[in-house]
């Protein structure tokens, strides 16, 4: 039995979250609200396993209301429609999320998966800051923390220990300056997006890399990475890696 | 002194006709003079030296040239070009003397200088007694025919020239006829020192013709010029003239008279020589009086020895021998006829080697003239090469010039090219970032409405279901159609609006009521404003304004008209900007300055301005905000 508490401010895709919760064996819904006032009130009372979160909120978002309650005692999935930097926010702290309209499967998925991590996977309070603010000051820089999830663990790191990251098919391995390979199971492009504030580009269909360690450009190319590695150039992307080299200089 | 007498005369006579020639001669003197006081007349001078005999003439000229090379003037330093010239060939120095010729400038082609200098030159080139070359001979005719056509002061040399060329090529008669131009034109013919010149000369014409007749007549108009002049020596030349001429017409007594004359009269003087002693030796021999001109002889030869005259002394022992074999003294005879044999080769050797050294002098000037001439063409090529290498290099550098103003304008216009180009992408990019700026049905708002209509179905709402299912359909299709325009009719803009507030009230039921009021004067289908230009606003004030409101919202929408302008004021009593956080509060400055770029962009391309501002209502004591936008009237597009 998982108890699940429920943070939704739209009435009728409350009413739907619930119905499908109800259809679900071996949920079971403590409590909902619209705004975080309730829930602050209502979740240590209650003392869910899983709350299900939307992001915005009647009277503010939820990541206040984590800040304030604290995250060691629940699994929380979040809840969003379309939120560029609620998404890249997320990930930055590579916390679960669910996007709208929910669908009843991917729920069912990841009820399940907290089921089998439940009690064993605290929610370290880092990586909601990591989340909370950049999704609350997107314009500044990321304050160069990252949390990368693999298999095994969750692992936060700076992004000055990342050499580059490497997709393979829907995967991503990063290259830690500590010559540790981390595989996280989401693609570059997610991540792309997040670092190419922070001095990575992608120079290739698979490589994501860290200005900070490249060390040569090769015209046929390449580029030398700090550790001597070799990092390919694609064609298309040559004329970009040129132009960052050009205002570096 | 006799012949320093005669100097002290002729120096004189000298000065009176140069004094005369001031006065009176051609007015060009007499205007050069008015032009400069110092100049004198060069040309009148050396005229007048001609009265002179040469001697005399030299040291004239040597002593005006010496006051002469002081002057600046540039007639005077052509003269004094020319004077030195003169002089350096009376004294046998003919390189110099050509050399200075060369350096006498002497103006324009007609003057008296041009004439002076090429008269000069000639002389020089018909020197000695060789005969005259064609080519020389047809230069000396053409000068003289252009200083007649001048009539220049120095005509009259050129005819003496000419007279003295044809002698030499032994035209006598030619030589004649010039010698009385050259005597009628003297300026100072009537001067016994020119007048004795003329006689002498056609004497000695008339005796190459053997004219004997001419011959007395001449002498004795030079005898009488003589008698006049009391010039003894000129008196007995016409002795010995007279002496030859009686010689020869065979009247022995006559001319043994006369060569006793001049004998005579030269010993008075003082001024004997070997040539006459000669002469009497030889009258002696033809009246048969040998033992005299065997006397005589002797004293010419002892005289050419002493004197070492001109005269070849092998004729003179010549004569002596004639004289011993007529008196039969052969031994004496031989001996004589041998010293003068030997003599002969002598003399003979001594002017074959003149005459060589003569021709080696030739050869070797005309040596250097070819020399001079084949390094004035090779300086004539040089030049050529350099003027031709001056204009190769110009007309490079005109080239090269040319090439680069032609590589110029070519980039210039590629660069005008590129920047019209990078113009119109500059254009198009605007364009495309207002189309990306218009497109903004927020996503967020999308999944949300898909969310809320899953929602609706999966509960079995239905008949909510179809109407929410309709309203956001038409919202779609309308706002994908009108993101593909700049501007649409106010109607259009008004059912959008519309749509989207009554699926934003279905969101959130009861959350906030609405109102639309447009100016009744305003034909909503004949004004035209940007898409989607209030639904930013509207969402603002429903997602943020009216969600956190313990009461009912309230959105007023109005559309005025005002002289030119539409104003359109949304109006709701959220909660205002003090409630929101940080986080959307950024997001909708964001979007004002999105909006404020989009109309700028808009309505720049019609050169007007929209405007819009954001009223927060707190500062009246009211709750809410106020957005209120000028638009400028645009009825057609």
């Amino acid at each position: 039995m998982i108890k699940v508490y429920v943070l939704e401010d739209e009435k009728i895709i409350l009413r739907h979250l619930l119905q499908i919760l109800n259809e679900m064996p071996d949920i079971k819904v403590l409590g909902y609200t619209e705004g975080i006032a309730k829930a602050k009130v209502e979740i240590p009372l209650l003392k869910p396993d899983v709350i299900l979160a939307d992001i915005r909120l009647k009277d503010g978002n939820s990541f206040q209301l984590f800040d304030e309650i604290g995250t060691e005692n629940f699994q929380i999935v979040f809840l969003t429609a379309y939120d560029q930097y609620a998404i890249e926010a997320l990930n930055l702290g590579a916390l679960g999320y669910l996007l709208k309209p929910v669908n009843k499967e991917s729920l069912h998925d990841m009820l399940d998966k907290c089921r089998q991590h439940r009690g064993q996977m605290t929610m370290d309070p880092e990586r909601v800051t990591l989340a909370k603010d950049h999704y609350l000051s997107p314009e500044t820089p990321l304050n160069r923390r990252i949390a990368l999830k693999s298999q095994e663990y969750i692992e936060i790191v700076s992004m000055d220990d990342i050499l580059y990251c490497k997709s393979d098919k829907s995967y991503t391995s990063f290259f830690l300056t500590d010559k540790r390979e981390v595989l996280v199971s989401k693609g570059l492009k997610l991540y792309e997006n997040m670092l190419a504030r922070c001095g990575f580009l992608r120079c290739h269909q698979s490589y994501l890399v860290n200005f900070l360690y490249v060390k040569k450009y090769y015209r046929e190319g390449f580029l030398e990475m700090t550790n001597k590695e070799m990092i390919p150039v694609s064609i298309r992307k040559k004329e970009e890696v040129l132009l960052y080299l050009e205002n570096l200089a | 002194m006799p012949s320093s007498k005669i100097n002290d005369i002729t120096v004189f006579l000298l000065t009176l006709l140069l004094f005369s020639c001031g006065k009176n001669n051609r007015s060009s003197s007499v205007t050069e003079k008015e032009n400069s006081i110092s100049k004198k007349d060069y040309i009148a001078f050396l005229i007048s030296t001609d009265t002179l005999p040469l001697v005399a003439k030299i040291n004239t000229i040597t002593s005006e040239d010496r006051i002469l090379s002081r002057s600046k003037d540039s007639v005077a330093i052509a003269m004094h070009y020319f004077f030195q010239a003169k002089l350096n060939y009376w004294d046998n120095n003919f390189q110099n003397a050509s050399i200075l010729l060369d350096s006498m400038k002497v103006g324009h082609q007609s003057g008296d200088l041009y004439f002076l200098k090429k008269w000069a030159s000639l002389e020089q080139q018909t020197r000695g007694s060789n005969v005259v070359d064609a080519a020389v001979m047809r230069k000396i005719q053409e000068l003289l025919q252009k200083a007649e056509n001048a009539s220049s002061r120095i005509t009259y040399l050129f005819y003496d020239l000419t007279a003295k060329s044809f002698y030499q090529n032994k035209n006598e008669k030619a030589a004649a006829i010039y010698v009385d131009k050259y005597y009628h034109a003297h300026p100072y013919k009537q001067h016994p020192v020119v007048k004795r010149r003329y006689y002498d000369m056609i004497f000695l014409l008339a005796s190459r013709l053997d004219d004997y007749e001419k011959m007395a007549k001449y002498n004795k108009l030079a005898k009488q010029l003589a008698l006049a002049s009391n010039d003894n020596l000129a008196l007995a030349r016409t002795y010995d003239n007279e002496a030859q001429i009686y010689a020869r017409m065979g009247f022995y007594d006559e001319s043994l008279k006369m060569s006793r004359a001049v004998v005579s009269i030269l010993e008075k003087n003082n001024d004997i020589h070997d040539v006459a002693y000669n002469n009497l030796a030889k009258s002696f021999i033809n009246i048969g009086q040998l033992d005299s001109a065997v006397y005589y002889y002797k004293k010419a030869i002892a005289m050419n020895k002493k004197n070492m005259s001109d005269k070849p002394r092998y004729l003179l022992y010549k004569g002596l021998s004639e004289a011993y074999v007529l008196q039969r003294d052969y031994r004496k005879a031989y001996e004589t006829l041998d010293m003068a044999s030997q003599l002969e080769v002598k003399t003979i050797k001594e002017i074959e080697a003149a005459n060589i050294a003569e021709i080696e002098e030739k050869y070797e000037a005309e040596k250097k003239d070819r020399n001079i001439l084949t390094l004035k063409s090779k300086n004539q090529h040089s030049e050529d090469i350099i003027r031709q290498q001056k204009y190769m290099l110009f007309s490079g550098l005109a080239l090269a010039a040319g090439l680069l103003a032609l590589i110029y304008n070519v980039y210039q216009q590629k660069s005008l090219k590129q920047k019209n180009k990078l113009l119109h992408s500059d254009n198009s990019r605007l364009k495309l970032e207002h189309k990306l700026l218009q497109t903004q049905l927020n996503p967020h708002f999308v999944f949300n409405s898909i969310a809320n209509l899953q929602g609706l179905i999966a509960t079995g709402d239905s008949t909510e279901s179809v109407r929410y299912l309709s309203s956001f359909s038409q919202l779609l299709r309308d706002i994908l159609e009108q993101s593909r325009m700049d501007f649409i009719d106010l109607n259009e803009e008004i059912i959008s609006l519309e749509n989207y507030i009554h699926l934003q009230q279905m969101r959130y039921p009861n959350l906030f009521g609405y109102r639309i009021d447009i100016d009744e004067q305003l034909d909503t289908e004949e004004v035209f404003i940007p898409p989607m230009l209030l639904q930013p606003f509207v969402e603002n004030a429903i997602e943020h304004g009216f969600r956190n409101i313990a009461y009912k919202g309230e959105l007023i929408i109005r559309v005025e008209l005002e002289e030119n302008e539409i104003i359109i004021t949304i109006d709701d009593n959220g909660s205002g900007l003090t409630h929101q956080k940080t986080s959307s509060q950024k997001k909708k400055s964001l979007a004002q300055d999105i909006l404020r770029e989009r109309l700028q962009l808009l309505y720049r391309l019609n050169n007007q301005q929209a405007r819009f501002e954001l009223i927060e209502k707190k500062a009246f004591g009211k709750q809410g905000i106020c957005i209120k936008i000028n638009l400028p009237i645009i009825k057609n597009i």
